[in-house]
């Protein structure tokens, strides 16, 4: 055995990662060298200093500091599109605020854009839905008229096309209830009917446009936010003072603004501000 | 000598988290499918060692501090990438090590040397222990940290964190000759340093 894998097999004995015919090698030659076994002390000296260091303690709240900044829709990202950019060492304000190179890539404006889409979908869909109330609203309250004829007419008119009107009201009843029925408490049952057929057209123009009615069917969270959270519906439903009050104090509007915050506030939800 | 499973269950505080290859999965697994709780506990499990280790690269607590926590966004970013037929702890090891020379790369600080990085006492050592062991840590850790990065990295990776020559491999992504190359000089300079010590 030369010097060199003396030296080695010190080594690897010292590391665990010898065999047991290699250790009996060693021992067999320390025990007929000295100066071999003078250097596998110094050596295990060495080992036994480094075992004998402490190891040191984290700071507290590191675990809750990493889960505070772990995004929240992390599992919903494609990593590549990370690991691009997470290869690349960033600068020191990157390490002080993890948070920041999480920022960088797209899936948070792919977040943005689907919620920009959504919104799109909810706007035109209670859009829609306005305009028929708008119609109807008009047709059943005209601007100082006590009158009811401008009513019945057009409601008649619009009757002629359906099998039955209490076919309607009955099997119709839920929907009625949604969308006129407060329109019906303040109106009457001819109106209760009419907003019946208001739904019927809403969902007609929903159907026509396509994009309205697939973002509903399709993103629950349109269609839940304006049966749910009804802001957007509610206003328009009870109060009924309706299409000109939402087209000058814009308030249909500023509610679709509020529902895309909450709806972008729970795509957030979790993640921390850099 | 200290086995290596005791000094593992001191640096993690739980032998579980060494031997928990099976428990990393399922754990993964369950975070994959959402599960943030099952991330927190890989958190709790190796905010340790990885501490640890960044502090012996990088030197100052704060910076250990701030390459743990990129290490686990990392993990959760590249999760993806994990390659399941290698341990996780080597995975995310190797993470620290490039994320720990980064730093120093950025910030240039692997010449200075830091009086005041704080290797706090064992838990649980006895008074006995030590104070036997106080003077010749003080000597070996002033010498440890005036090595250079590397050296003390895979003298951290050997000793502290109890790898063997294959998974330091793995980790540095050098062959296993290399590994055995680098700890000799790596021990032989610090054996320098620590006769130097001895005998100012």
């Amino acid at each position: 055995m030369n010097p060199t894998e003396l030296i080695e097999l010190m080594h690897a004995v010292l590391d665990g990662e010898a065999t047991a015919a290699q250790k009996r090698a060693l021992e067999r030659q320390l025990a007929s060298d000295p100066a071999a076994c003078a250097e596998f002390d110094a050596l295990q000296g060495i080992f036994r200093g480094l075992e004998a260091l402490p190891p040191a303690h984290p700071p507290e709240g590191l675990v809750g500091a990493i889960m505070a900044e772990l995004p929240a829709d992390q599992l919903s990202r494609p990593s590549r599109v990370f690991s691009a950019t997470s290869d690349v060492p960033s600068n020191a304000n990157t390490v002080r605020r993890p948070t920041r190179s999480w920022s960088i890539p797209g899936s948070e404006s792919m977040s943005e854009q689907n919620g920009s889409k959504r919104k799109l979908w909810i706007g035109t869909g209670l859009v829609a839905l306005a305009a028929v109330i708008i119609v109807s609203s008009g047709i059943d309250f005209p601007p100082g008229g006590t009158s009811t004829s401008g009513a019945i007419v057009p409601a008649q008119r619009y009757r002629a096309d359906q099998p039955a009107t209490t076919g309607v009201g009955q099997t119709g009843q839920a929907d009625a209830q949604r969308t006129a029925q407060p329109v019906a408490d303040n109106a009457g049952d001819a109106r209760a009917a009419d907003g019946v057929k208001a739904d019927s057209r809403a969902a007609d123009a929903m159907k026509v446009d396509g994009r309205s009615s697939d973002a509903m069917k399709v993103d629950g969270r349109s269609s839940d936010a304006m049966k749910v959270d009804g802001r957007s519906s509610d206003a328009m439903k009870v109060d009924g003072r309706s299409a000109d009050a939402m087209k000058v104090d814009g308030r249909a509007s500023d509610s679709l603004k509020a529902n895309g915050r909450a709806a972008d506030s729970r795509a957030s939800d979790g993640r921390k501000a850099p | 000598m200290r086995r290596p499973a005791d000094r593992r269950d001191q640096l993690s505080g739980a032998s579980r988290v060494f031997g928990g290859d099976e428990a990393d999965r399922v754990l993964l697994a369950r975070y994959r499918k959402g599960d943030r709780e099952a991330f927190a506990e890989l958190v709790v499990r190796y905010q340790r060692p990885l501490y640890n280790a960044a502090l012996w690269i990088v030197r100052k607590p704060e910076d250990a501090s701030d390459v743990t926590q990129i290490v686990f966004l990392r993990v959760a970013e590249r999760l993806d990438e994990y390659d399941p037929k290698h341990k996780f702890f080597s995975w995310i090891y190797r993470i620290a090590v490039n994320e720990s020379l980064n730093l120093l790369r950025r910030t240039g600080r692997d010449d200075e040397l830091d009086e005041e990085t704080d290797f706090a006492a064992s838990e649980g050592a006895n008074p006995e222990w030590q104070l036997a062991q106080a003077q010749q840590s003080r000597q070996v850790k002033a010498a440890m940290l005036c090595l250079k990065a590397n050296d003390r990295m895979v003298l951290m990776l050997r000793h502290f964190s109890e790898f063997g020559y294959e998974e330091i491999a793995q980790i540095l992504d050098v062959d296993v000759k290399t590994v055995k190359s680098r700890l000799y000089e790596a021990r032989q300079r610090l054996r320098e340093l620590l006769h130097d010590l001895r005998e100012h």
